[in-house]
């Protein structure tokens, strides 16, 4: 069964730069420009892999994850911030408690992105 | 001193040489001078009771003014018997025996008498020495003339009043200076005839044509056989205060009657007496008058002398001061002391400043000056001091002090605002920063993966490959950029790395390698040294790494066009800091643009090769150590910069107690 992924971020270049990298992968990229609509789609889907941004309008990145973690504790979740301070103490208090996620730093170029997913989705893979 | 020193059977009076000036006792037969006092003899007087003081000079006055006339009157009349008897020598040689006889006993006589006169006018000379230390400070005039009344010699105080140089006057006769010339004579022949003179009016001439009315006191100087040599005169310029020269024509008028009449009463030397102690109230006037607080100690720092000013200034009258240690009437009495030390020890001292405590207690500053008074044996008696209230110089001097600690506490203040301007400045920059760099980093994001993406579906022997690796190499120098500005601007720190122990000596070798193509491409020698001691400190070792990186990179590129290319890493201990100095012998920094080092996008660069945020980004990690960055430059010479870093955790702390 196809491995889905999903990319909640308002900005559209951040979201194509993730369907680009990862075109010739077996994978199945879905986007959202909002947390709202993240969530939404999450509830439908089953997601193997969350690509979240951090700075959104409407419900923020740490708020979608909180929702996101009420549908499904474990699915892997990659922040992918530049580190806004606004936003880090709010992540910080959710890793307090006990919600789990990850973080990649923007920017990252498509090597990375498909070094990223091909490790989370299939182990470590030696280059 | 009013004290009566018993030796045998000869009674001692003991009187200040002051006493003697002022209220012109005679001068002993026989004298002893001793700190500042003379001794005299009582052997012909000690029938006399001698206390009270007072009544003692007077009884004694008469007694000895009258020896004293009765012994000149021998004197003259033994002359005459000698003449007489001359004449009878040579018509009758029979009578040669008697009269040789008659001479012998009279030679005797006139032997004692000379004597006495000898001890008179060296007693004279010796009181005129001590009165030259008074009288200097007073601006009195002093002058010697030969035996007819031409000018010998002259003090300063003469010139000063007269207007005349001192050839101007020598061997000229002193009467043609005076308004009154006959009378001036008249004063010479007085002197020549009865020895002494004493509060004599004249009116000066001087080179201008003013008037100075003086008032002179003058003596016979005589050779040992009691012959008069010349005379010595002093005088006092009395315009200021006509008041006492009134009172003094008065007196003198009535010495000049009493004079007359004093050949045979006592009476008439009563009449005396009063008009000297009128004379030593004139002297206590003028000294009096004075502004400036005068007084005498002896060698022990005991006062023995004072003037009203002091009485005025300490609020003690004299019976309250005189016999007292002089270093008990100030606050720092050691210091006082110390000061009469000083005196004897040097000599003099000037401006030597002491705080009186008033009798009311009150603290007045004054300001001393002194001299050791000596006797003619060179022998230091005593000390003369002269002292000014300088509570108006030190007010000024505090409101001075106080204007300059105004100064400077704005300067300070001037120095904390710019430190707050430059803060202010890092701080808006950091913020907008910040910001443009947040909203880059999405579009940025984008535009690298969209040329990667190419690069990806582009055959490399397409022509547009290349110029698709040109662009992804300059997107990421982009991202560098963004990366950078972040940093500086504070916002990263957060998810950055904690803090951990390690040595700066360390982390300059990982820098050191990092840059050592850099280093040996361009022929650079580096050296470094490492204090012993030199302790290991909590860091965020990136940050500090980040920091040695740009300084040791900008080093590199400010010794690139430099004859000698060298890089000096120093590290120390200082204090509760390790100091690390990077010195290098580059093209230096210009003074304009040394306070713009630390400035984001400050750069001096050509445009690309620099964003003008290495050193900024240095100021704001080492602060957020809570270290501090400088930088001293000498523009063709050497650059350094210095960074202090703090040892402790002193920061980890405090972030974990917040």
């Amino acid at each position: 069964m196809t491995k889905r992924i999903l990319v909640i971020d308002d900005e559209e270049a951040i979201r194509k730069s993730f369907i680009l990298a990862l075109e010739d992968t077996a994978y199945q990229v879905d986007t959202a420009e909002s947390g709202e609509n993240g969530i939404e789609m999450a509830q439908k889907n089953n997601y193997d892999l969350f690509f979240l941004d951090l700075k959104m309008p409407g419900l923020n990145g740490v708020a979608t994850l909180r929702g996101l973690r009420k549908i499904d504790k474990d699915v892997p979740v990659y922040i992918v911030t530049a580190f806004f301070k606004e936003y880090l103490d709010e992540l910080k208090s959710a890793e307090g408690e006990g919600i789990n996620f990850e973080v990649l730093k923007k920017p990252i170029g498509i090597d990375q992105i498909i070094l990223v997913t091909t490790g989370i989705l299939e182990g470590p893979t030696v280059y | 001193m009013k004290k009566v020193k018993t030796s045998g059977n000869l009674k001692a009076r003991v009187v200040t040489i002051r006493e003697v000036m002022d209220r012109q006792i005679p001068a002993p037969t026989s004298a002893n001078i001793s700190h500042g006092h003379l001794v005299y003899g009582m052997r012909d007087v000690n029938h006399i009771e001698w206390e009270p003081w007072e009544q003692d000079v007077d009884a004694y006055l008469r007694v000895l003014g009258k020896r004293r006339l009765d012994r000149a009157n021998r004197y003259y009349n033994a002359m005459n018997d000698v003449q007489k008897l001359l004449r009878e020598v040579s018509r009758r040689s029979e009578e040669l025996q008697v009269a040789y006889e008659e001479m012998q006993s009279i030679n005797e006589e006139m032997q004692s008498t000379n004597e006495e006169l000898q001890a008179t006018t060296d007693e004279l000379e010796r009181s005129n020495a001590y009165r030259q230390t008074l009288t200097d400070s007073m601006t009195d005039i002093l002058l010697t003339t030969d035996q007819s009344g031409v000018i010998t010699d002259v003090n300063k105080a003469t010139e000063l009043i007269s207007g005349y140089q001192k050839d101007e006057l020598t061997g000229q006769p002193l009467h043609q200076f005076f308004v009154e010339q006959d009378r001036a004579q008249a004063g010479i022949e007085q002197l020549r005839t009865e020895g002494m003179l004493s509060n004599y009016d004249l009116t000066v001439v001087t080179k201008a044509g003013r008037e100075v009315p003086v008032s002179f006191n003058a003596t016979a100087l005589r050779d040992p056989d009691g012959l008069i040599t010349g005379l010595l005169g002093s005088a006092r310029d009395v315009t200021e205060i006509k008041k006492a020269q009134e009172a003094l024509q008065v007196a003198y008028e009535e010495m000049q009657s009493t004079n007359e009449e004093m050949q045979s009463t006592n009476e008439e030397l009563q009449a005396t007496t009063d008009e000297l102690e009128r004379s030593s109230a004139y002297r206590q006037t003028l000294m009096d008058s004075m502004l400036d607080v005068l007084m005498t100690t002896d060698t022990e720092g005991i006062l023995t002398e004072i003037n009203r000013a002091t009485e005025r200034i300490s609020g003690y009258p004299a019976d309250e001061l005189l016999g007292k240690p002089f270093s008990m009437f100030f606050t720092e009495s050691d210091r006082a002391q110390a000061g009469i030390e000083q005196v004897i020890q040097e000599g003099t001292v000037s401006d030597y400043e002491l705080t009186v405590v008033t009798k009311d207690g009150q603290q007045v500053p004054v300001s001393y000056n002194a001299t050791v008074l000596r006797d003619p044996e060179g022998r230091i008696t005593g000390l003369l001091g002269s002292a000014r209230d300088v509570s108006e110089q030190k007010r000024a001097e505090q409101e001075l002090q106080k204007l300059v600690d105004e100064l400077k506490e704005s300067q300070a203040k001037v120095v904390q605002a710019s430190k707050l301007v430059q803060a202010g400045k890092m701080a808006a920059m950091g913020t907008m920063t910040a910001g443009v760099a947040h909203e880059l980093n999405n579009p940025l994001m984008g535009i690298l993966n969209f040329i990667q993406y190419c690069l990806k579906h582009t055959s490399d022997d397409d022509k547009r490959y290349t110029v698709l690796q040109d662009a992804d190499r300059e997107a990421k120098r982009c991202a560098e950029i963004v990366q950078n500005l972040l940093t500086f601007s504070h916002m990263e720190k957060e998810g950055e790395e904690t803090y951990h122990k390690e040595s700066c000596a360390a982390i300059l070798d990982r820098v050191l390698k990092l840059l050592s193509y850099r280093i040996e491409r361009k022929k650079v020698t580096v050296t470094q040294h490492t204090a012993k001691g030199t302790p290991d400190i909590w860091m965020r070792v990136n940050n500090i790494q980040q920091v040695l990186f740009n300084l040791i990179n900008n080093a590199l590129d400010a010794v690139k066009e430099s004859e000698k290319k060298e890089i000096h890493v120093d590290m120390h201990r200082e204090g509760k800091f390790v100091l690390v100095t990077i010195a290098d012998s580059g093209c230096g920094i210009p003074p304009e643009n040394l306070r713009k080092i630390f400035d984001p996008f400050f750069t001096t660069k050509p445009v690309g090769q620099a964003t003008g945020l290495g050193l900024s980004i240095c100021h704001s990690l080492i602060e957020a150590h809570g270290g501090e960055i400088t930088c001293e430059s000498e523009p063709g010479a050497e650059t350094k910069f210095k960074f202090l870093l703090p040892i402790g955790k002193a920061k980890e702390e405090k972030k974990q107690n917040d």
